[in-house]
């Protein structure tokens, strides 16, 4: 039987490629997302080890309040037998303003005097010599030119200035936020005052043991809150300490290994189903001559296992190419060039090699199946053409189930709230595509008859030919089109919802924000001058402006919450939130409004009086009304809001944060004219920054967009792996209609009539597939919006049709592309080799 | 003229032609300089055992396959030397065909069958004379069946009423009856010979079957690759004499 399996194998080595292709990328998906999860991992180890190079010892507080690690005790330390160097590191917080002036947020730390204790290298010029000069790491240079004077803002907002000297790169940065400058320590003191080091980093003299040396350290500095670890294990602290961030990432491509190894599947099993039914005479011999059930379907899985294999060690190199291009993407979607790590681990290999053989087998098993099933004398009887697979009663039953239980889900998941409605958005999302798939092979013979009758007028005969050859097997022109459904059922699903998404936050903050201009801090923790709203109210063309502020309120017996406080007035001139119950014109002292969510969690209810601030001096607050307000930068209303004048009371420690301004302009403004004044009366605050509306929606909206670039390119290799399938059915039905093209050419149809029919074909089906797909997507995206929309944070169900369009658009041109290949091989066959077959 | 078996005009024929298969020590002569004309408004058999090359020479004939050297006419068209899209062009205006068996188009109706060359080439049927045919092979009733639901001699005579709906110069057929019970072989036959007689057609059959030869005009007789001998209006024993000739 092996024997037989083999050669099958070679005698159909074009038959089993595009199969073979399709779980190839299916693989490539699962060993790229592998891949990179542990490219993350190596990515931080090796930066942690940069950041820990040389150092044999290091020397922290253990907690706050211990001995200082300053001057006097890197002296002792130095003093210490077996330290060849030992020097203070710090890394604090710092704004660099770059070559056009806006501050960007970095960090700066100090130079080691020591050469072997530097975690990074001097890419140019020279290491800072004074306390006046600055080296700063290439990429954040950029811009800046060596001699040149930059300037850097302390957490305080003071401006520091410095000469340029050096440019610095370390060997890898995968994201633990290693400092962009280097100061001497002296220098450093002046951005933060008074603080110790962070860290003091000892290398030994040669000869000397780490365990020997850290022994003697801590000897000599130990205690009062002061610990001496090896570098080995600050290393490994480090790296503990380092999340990494990019395991939501790993998640995210996980997800679309998954989606691409269904639509791989798909794809497969389809194939399989029509080599197993062009075979089914030479099984039926095999069967005739002696071979048993088992031995025939048993033969067909061995040889859906050998493409597997090959296919998946194929796709397990082309696995590392798509973790490269992915590192990359996300690289350059961050903004700076990434190392690419390509480990492959044990763990990768076996995983796709078995996820790829087993999908495929799994995949074949089915038709193998009914291969076993075909009596041996009929399948030598009956001609090949004349058994086409119609879709029978149970489809239709299993189609009409489904389809009822989705639009159930649906009815049901617009009355009931959110939470339970999205769950069962999803279980009428799935029971909907259940549905098409499983009507498909019903529609395909409609469909393909209006689109025949629809494009006669423009192609002609080709477009009658291709509604036929699309129509004669439904079940297969169904399968073929599913997987281009499913992908683009989730590209259109997310892209609409991302719009919808979008348009909401932009209406939202139209409607809750009446203002035009919004002034925030670029340092979250530093306020805002405190004169800075009459400064700007006094710019000509502004009506008003409103401080507000974030800060965590302690609500007495309710507990302590996010909260801001408000200039009271601000309500309904400045500030529109949607009102749930109660009133919000004006916020007077000793008024709260609370959050829909704060009343939902704590049954505060409008009326209620609630004892705030310190138990020693309570502060009476009666909640006034509820809302429901939109989260932007600079106008979140948190859980709960006071009047500004309330705020010494509530939080004494006064640390509050995110403190921004609103500004509304006279009626009749033109903004455009009004933001150089602003900007001019700004210029005393270097913190202070004005954004627009528009800008405030642009910073909303980036995120999103961000991830729907990103979905787009992971999608379209879902879109690849379901063209890989069309293609392959193509070339597999152009195989069994070989005699058919002879005789249509033979008849009087040109090379290219008979090329063209199978393009249309093509076409056909992948309109069919991406038009289910982009129903499926826009029908649950508008399902989701309705559901997941909000009074004060709607989701508007648009229509994103420029970027659908371009779905739709790239489908229609794929399809002639994917038919190239059969095509070439339809009109090239010979017509007397042709009719002379079988 | 080449042939000597030409009582009118020639609808088609070959001069000196060679067609070989294969090359080297494999190398197969199937037609070594034949050279043969088929006269219009005739019934004309091409018969002689497997591999004598009768196949071959149709396919020549009809634009399906090309020729080594010699020419190949239909009407006044020299054949050989034509590019892909004239063929196609001639096939479709000029030339039409029954073959042994796959003759129809599944997905389509039996009408589309027929009318399936006319549409290729863009051209309006005739509808007195698709009448004419359809009547004739008594097909009134079948034309809304797809070739599924129609019995082998009724698709047979669907790819008849195609072949003949164009008014093609020459007809060919490639062992029509091969795949055919003896009633419905017969029937096929008969209106070849009726659409020649009555319609004026002008039909080429391959066949090796001498009962069916025994319905033409005219009979060719190919051995080797080479015409073996001419029999006019054949009978059954005279074929099987000839073919006995031949030590077959």
């Amino acid at each position: 039987m092996l024997r037989t399996v083999l050669a099958g194998l070679r005698a159909r080595p074009l038959r089993l490629l595009l199969s073979a292709v399709a779980v190839a990328l299916g693989v490539a998906f699962v060993a790229g997302s592998l891949v990179l999860s542990d490219a993350v991992h190596a990515g931080l180890r090796d930066a942690v080890a940069v950041q820990t190079r040389g150092v044999d010892a290091s020397i922290s507080q253990t907690r706050r309040g211990g001995a200082a690690l300053d001057d006097e005790l890197l002296a002792t330390v130095r003093g210490v037998h077996g330290v060849a160097a030992a020097e203070g590191r710090s890394t604090v917080g710092a704004l660099l303003r770059d070559a056009s002036g806006r501050p960007r947020e970095t960090s700066a730390t100090t130079l080691p005097a020591d050469q072997g204790l530097r975690p990074f290298d001097l890419a140019d010029g020279r290491l800072p010599g004074t306390a006046g000069e600055i080296a700063i790491e290439r990429d954040t240079a950029e811009g800046h030119a060596l001699g040149q004077l930059v300037t850097v803002l302390d957490q305080d907002g003071r401006q520091h200035t410095f000469t340029l000297v050096g440019t610095v790169t370390r060997p890898t940065d995968a994201g633990i936020g290693a400092a962009a400058l280097v100061l001497l320590p002296e220098a450093l003191r002046q951005l933060a005052r008074g603080q110790g080091f962070d860290e003091i980093v000892v290398r030994a003299t040669p000869g000397v043991g780490r365990p020997r040396l850290v022994a003697d350290l801590t000897g000599a500095v130990g205690g009062r809150g002061v610990e001496v670890v090896t570098g080995q294990e600050a290393a490994a602290r480090l790296l503990d300490n380092t999340a990494p961030d990019s395991s939501g990432l790993t998640g995210f491509f996980t997800a679309f290994a998954v989606l691409a190894m269904i639509v791989a599947a798909m794809v497969i099993i389809n194939s399989f189903t029509i080599l197993v039914a062009q075979r089914a005479r030479e099984l039926a011999l095999l069967r005739c001559v002696g071979a048993g059930k088992r031995q025939v379907f048993a033969s067909v899985l061995a040889e859906a296992a050998a493409v597997g294999a090959v296919a998946s060690v194929v796709g397990l190199c082309g696995g590392r190419g798509v973790a490269a291009a992915l590192q990359s993407i996300v690289g350059a979607l961050g903004g700076h060039h990434a190392t690419v790590y390509l480990p492959v681990t044990a763990r990768t290999v076996v995983a796709s090699l078995a996820i790829g053989v087993l999908v495929t087998a799994l995949a074949a098993a089915l038709p193998a199946r009914a291969a076993t099933r075909v009596a041996p004398v009929d399948a030598l009887r009956t001609p090949l053409e004349g058994r086409s697979a119609r879709a029978g009663r149970p489809r239709t039953i299993a189609g009409l189930a489904l389809l009822a239980v989705g639009v159930g889900a649906a009815v049901f998941a617009l009355r009931v709230e959110a939470q339970a409605g999205a769950a069962l958005s999803v279980a009428a999302m799935v029971a909907l595509l259940g549905a098409v798939l499983a009507t498909g092979p019903l529609l395909v013979g409609s469909v393909m008859r209006a689109l025949g009758a629809i494009c006669a007028p423009m192609l002609g005969r080709s477009a009658r030919l291709a509604a036929l050859n699309a129509g004669r097997n439904p079940k297969r022109t169904a399968a073929s089109a599913a997987a281009l459904t499913i992908g683009l059922a989730v590209v259109s699903l997310v892209t609409t919802m991302a719009a919808g998404v979008e348009a909401g936050q932009s209406r939202s903050l139209d409607q809750q924000l009446a203002a035009q201009f919004t002034v925030t801090s670029l340092l979250d923790s530093q306020p805002l001058p405190p004169t800075l709203p009459a400064t700007l109210a006094a710019v000509p063309g502004v009506a008003a402006a409103a401080p507000r502020v974030s800060f965590s309120g302690d609500l007495g017996a309710l507990g302590g919450w996010g909260m801001t406080a408000v200039r009271g007035d601000a309500f309904g001139g400045l500030l529109r939130p949607v009102v749930l119950s109660g009133h919000l014109d004006r916020l007077g002292p000793g008024e709260l409004a609370v959050s829909q969510e704060l009343a939902r969690q704590t049954g505060v209810a409008v009326g209620d009086t609630v004892q705030a601030g310190p138990r020693g001096n309570p502060v009476p607050l009666r909640a006034v009304a509820v809302y429901d307000s939109v989260q932007a930068p600079g106008v979140d209303l948190r859980l709960a809001v006071v009047d500004l004048g309330q705020l010494p009371a509530l939080d004494p420690t006064g640390f509050s944060y995110d403190g921004s301004i609103l500004v509304r302009l006279a009626e009749g403004a033109d903004p455009n004219q009004v933001r150089p004044a602003l900007e001019r009366a700004l210029a005393a605050a270097p913190l202070a920054t004005l954004n627009s509306v528009a800008d405030l929606k642009d910073r909303m909206s980036a995120p999103l967009r961000g991830t729907l670039n990103l979905m787009w390119a992971l999608a379209a290799l879902a879109v690849l792996i379901a063209f890989a399938g069309i293609a392959n059915t193509l070339s597999l039905s152009v195989l069994e209609r070989t005699r058919e093209s002879a005789l249509l050419r033979a008849l009087g149809l040109t090379r290219g009539g008979l090329g063209g029919a199978i393009a249309v074909e093509s076409v056909f089906v992948a309109l069919f597939g991406a038009a289910c797909g982009l129903l499926l997507g826009v029908g649950s995206a508008w399902l989701l919006a309705r559901v997941a929309s909000t009074g004060a944070q709607p989701v508007l169900f648009t229509l994103p049709l420029g970027r659908l369009g371009v779905l739709l658009g790239a489908a229609v041109l794929a399809a002639p592309l994917a038919a190239l290949i059969p095509a070439r091989r339809a009109a090239r066959g010979s017509l007397v080799a042709g009719m002379a077959e079988r | 003229m080449l042939g000597n078996t030409v009582d009118g005009p020639a609808a088609a024929g070959v001069a000196d032609v060679v067609k070989t298969y294969g090359n080297g020590d494999t190398a197969v002569r199937a037609l070594d300089h034949v050279s043969v004309d088929f006269a219009a408004r005739r019934f004309t058999a091409i018969m002689g055992p497997s591999g004598s090359g009768k196949s071959t020479l149709m396919h020549c004939l009809a634009g399906l396959d090309t020729v080594d050297d010699g020419k190949v006419l239909i009407g006044q068209t020299d054949l050989t030397g034509l590019s892909d899209a004239a063929l196609t062009r001639l096939r479709r205006d000029r030339v039409g065909f029954v073959f042994q068996s796959f003759n129809l188009l599944p997905t389509m109706t039996a009408q589309d069958n027929i009318l399936l060359g006319l549409r290729l080439a863009g051209r309006r049927p005739d509808l007195a004379w698709f009448d004419t045919v359809v009547d004739a092979l008594g097909l009134r009733t079948r034309l809304r069946h797809t070739p599924g639901e129609l019995s082998g001699g009724q698709q047979q005579r669907v790819a008849c009423a195609r072949a003949l709906v164009g008014r093609p110069q020459v007809v060919f057929a490639d062992e029509p009856t091969g795949n055919l019970d003896s009633r419905a072989g017969a029937e096929v036959l008969d209106f070849l010979r009726t659409s020649v007689r009555e319609l004026d057609q002008t039909v080429v059959m391959v066949t090796h079957d001498p009962v069916a030869a025994s319905y033409t005009d005219h009979g060719v007789l190919l051995a080797d690759g080479r015409v073996a001998a001419h029999l006019t209006r054949p009978t059954a024993d005279t074929v099987l004499a000839a073919l006995t000739n031949l030590g077959v």
